[in-house]
């Protein structure tokens, strides 16, 4: 099987020839396991890219992968305020969110009239970085090149999963512009205001994904999201300000014939169930290990593909032995028949063993075909 | 439930209870006693939380009210009662590392529970960490974490503090979402968790089981 046909035969619950590999394997982990200065990637689109396809080429590729390196301008492009290594942040750190309420309660109003994506092109850009108007063309001609690079990079390896997009989900995205706490407030004290702008922004994202997804003949869009579950909000919350919305956005895609790639960080046991209302096969649930990832399987059974969770300590602190044990009691236990993804769970941190990596995309090579 | 403000603190009213903060004080009530309504009011949310009807924005709702509360009335109080202290905390996300909400959160929820809280930031280099423990000798020491570059640098600050003969003086907690029983055993904490109330409960645990109030 090709890696195109492993994925789709996960997906779909058909018999892949073995389970597909799709680390979160990005540029933390290129620079971690090449033995890369992470802080001049960050500064070099072109390092950057080199650096993400050596570490693929290097350990006898996978079948899916990231097709962009996480370079500052493009979180901030979006709308998020980061401080990366190299730039903000000594050389061997890695890249994290900003959370100082750059937005505002009035900025709800401005999103829900004009959506997300104009709020920060037009205004919300320029509070969270120090761009000038000047440079967003730059900045945007330099993303769109950077996409076509990696795009073609990554074909050329016949990767399975070719991501055309990138979005936080709406809720996740305004949690981390209000912060937090702000935003539990927003969602207790201000509820309308808060349902007028995710209203927006739901329809703004799905016309974007279904635009970029004809523009590039792809048909995955990555959607993190560790905001809405369980462990932080009453399933109250998450009926009203979630799931609606991400109902919408899934069936709005499906229908085009997209697939969407949940990222769920923490746990969402308590939200599992609601992922079956969704339609066969419209999304993969990519778990970090916080999430009971069997109890899951359970209730999602033959419906959605999962994508399991060796998770970032273990990459970190475990041992090859540790790692394939674990990786066997994945593929044994979520989906020989399909259903299953191997993957990292969240990204494979920079201090990830070399070995233990290597031993990960190995035993998802080898551990069913051994069986045989 | 005894009083205005332990109930609307659960019903997490932040304007209500304010209000009656406002009124007690004007009427020249003991601060103590209204520090004491809303503590009531915050150990229910906490019970409610253990019992799975509250989830951790309640916990983070009714600790913001709480502290808005306590601007109020600190003024009003002429020292803070030492007695009333069941520990001393020293809280830090480490080198490396520049997440503070979980960090926050929990810093919230020590100061309801009678905990003096000394809180250290983030990116923290661990030779402060140090200092301080040798400052001011504290009982817990609770490191976030949600990076896994956080792992060594918390594991240098334990290791010298054995080195120092420090180790047993002090009980040490690791939480945050990259954390579990193996980070607890790699870096040498006491105790992990990614659960707030937990740590919480870990804290009051051994300040009664050590008699450390």
């Amino acid at each position: 099987m090709t890696p195109e046909e492993r994925v789709e035969a996960a997906i779909n619950f058909e018999k892949p020839d073995r389970v597909p590999i799709v680390p979160l394997a990005t540029l933390p982990c290129a620079a971690g396991i090449l033995g890369l200065n992470l802080g001049e990637l960050h500064k070099s689109p072109k390092k950057s890219l080199d650096a993400m396809l050596k570490m693929f080429d290097d350990y006898g590729g996978w079948d899916g992968a990231n097709l962009m390196p996480n370079l500052k301008v493009f979180y901030n492009l979006g709308g998020f305020k980061v401080k990366v290594p190299g730039i903000d942040l000594p050389d061997n750190y890695q890249i994290q969110f900003v959370e100082d309420e750059s937005m505002k309660i009035e900025d709800y109003k401005t999103v829900a009239d004009i959506g997300w994506r104009r709020f920060v092109k037009e205004d919300y850009l320029y509070r969270i970085t120090d761009m000038k108007k000047e440079d967003l063309i730059k900045a945007r001609e330099e993303f769109w090149r950077m996409a076509w690079k990696a795009t073609y990079e990554f074909l050329k390896r016949k990767v399975g999963i070719k991501l055309s997009v990138s979005y936080f989900h709406p809720f996740f995205t305004l949690s981390l512009q209000r912060s937090l706490i702000k935003f539990t407030q927003d969602l207790y004290y201000r509820p309308e205001l808060v349902e007028k702008a995710l209203d927006t922004m739901t329809e703004d994202i799905i016309q974007a994904g279904i635009s970029s997804c004809k523009k590039t003949g792809f048909k995955w869009i990555f959607m993190p999201e560790e905001r809405a579950e369980a462990a932080i909000y009453p399933l109250k919350i998450f009926e009203r300000f979630w799931w609606p919305y991400t109902k919408r956005m899934v069936e709005a895609w499906h229908a085009e014939g997209l697939i969407v790639w949940f990222h769920l960080d923490q746990c969402w046991d308590l939200n599992i169930p609601y992922f079956k209302e969704l339609p066969k096969s419209s999304v993969m649930l990519d778990l970090d290990g916080l999430t009971d990832i069997f109890a899951a399987k359970e209730i999602l059974k033959n419906h959605l593909c999962i994508m399991s969770d060796v998770s970032a300590s273990l990459f970190s602190l475990g041992t090859p032995k540790d790692i394939e044990a674990y990786c066997k009691k994945l593929i044994d236990k979520l989906g020989v028949d399909g259903g299953h993804i191997l993957g990292s769970g969240c990204e494979v941190p920079p201090n990830c063993k070399p070995e233990n990596f290597k031993t990960f995309i190995e035993t998802g090579k080898t551990y069913q075909l051994s069986k045989k | 439930m005894s009083s205005k403000i332990s109930e609307n603190i659960v019903q997490l009213n932040e304007n209500e209870v304010l209000n009656e903060v406002k009124m007690r004080l004007k009427q020249g009530e003991d601060p103590m006693k209204i520090v004491d309504d809303c503590r009531e009011g915050l150990i229910i949310v906490g019970e409610k939380y253990k019992k799975k009807e509250f989830f951790l924005a309640e916990l983070i709702l009714s600790g913001e009210i709480f502290k808005v509360a306590m601007e109020l009335i600190s003024p009003y109080l002429i020292r803070e009662n030492e007695k009333e202290i069941k520990g001393k905390i020293l809280l830090a996300t480490i080198q490396g590392d520049i997440h503070n909400l979980g960090k926050n959160i929990f810093g919230t929820l020590l100061k309801i529970n009678g905990f003096k809280v000394y809180d250290l930031g983030v990116d923290v280099n661990p030779e402060i960490i140090l200092d301080k423990v040798r400052e001011i000798h504290p009982d817990f020491i609770g490191f976030s974490a949600l990076l896994t570059i956080t792992f060594d640098p918390m594991k240098y600050v334990i290791d010298t503090l054995k080195k120092e003969n420090l180790r047993n003086q002090v009980k040490i907690l690791v939480g945050g979402g990259v954390t579990t029983s193996m980070v607890k055993e790699y870096i040498g904490a006491d105790f992990q968790t990614i659960d707030a109330m937990e740590g919480i409960e870990y804290c009051l645990k051994n300040v009664k089981e050590e008699g450390m109030v």
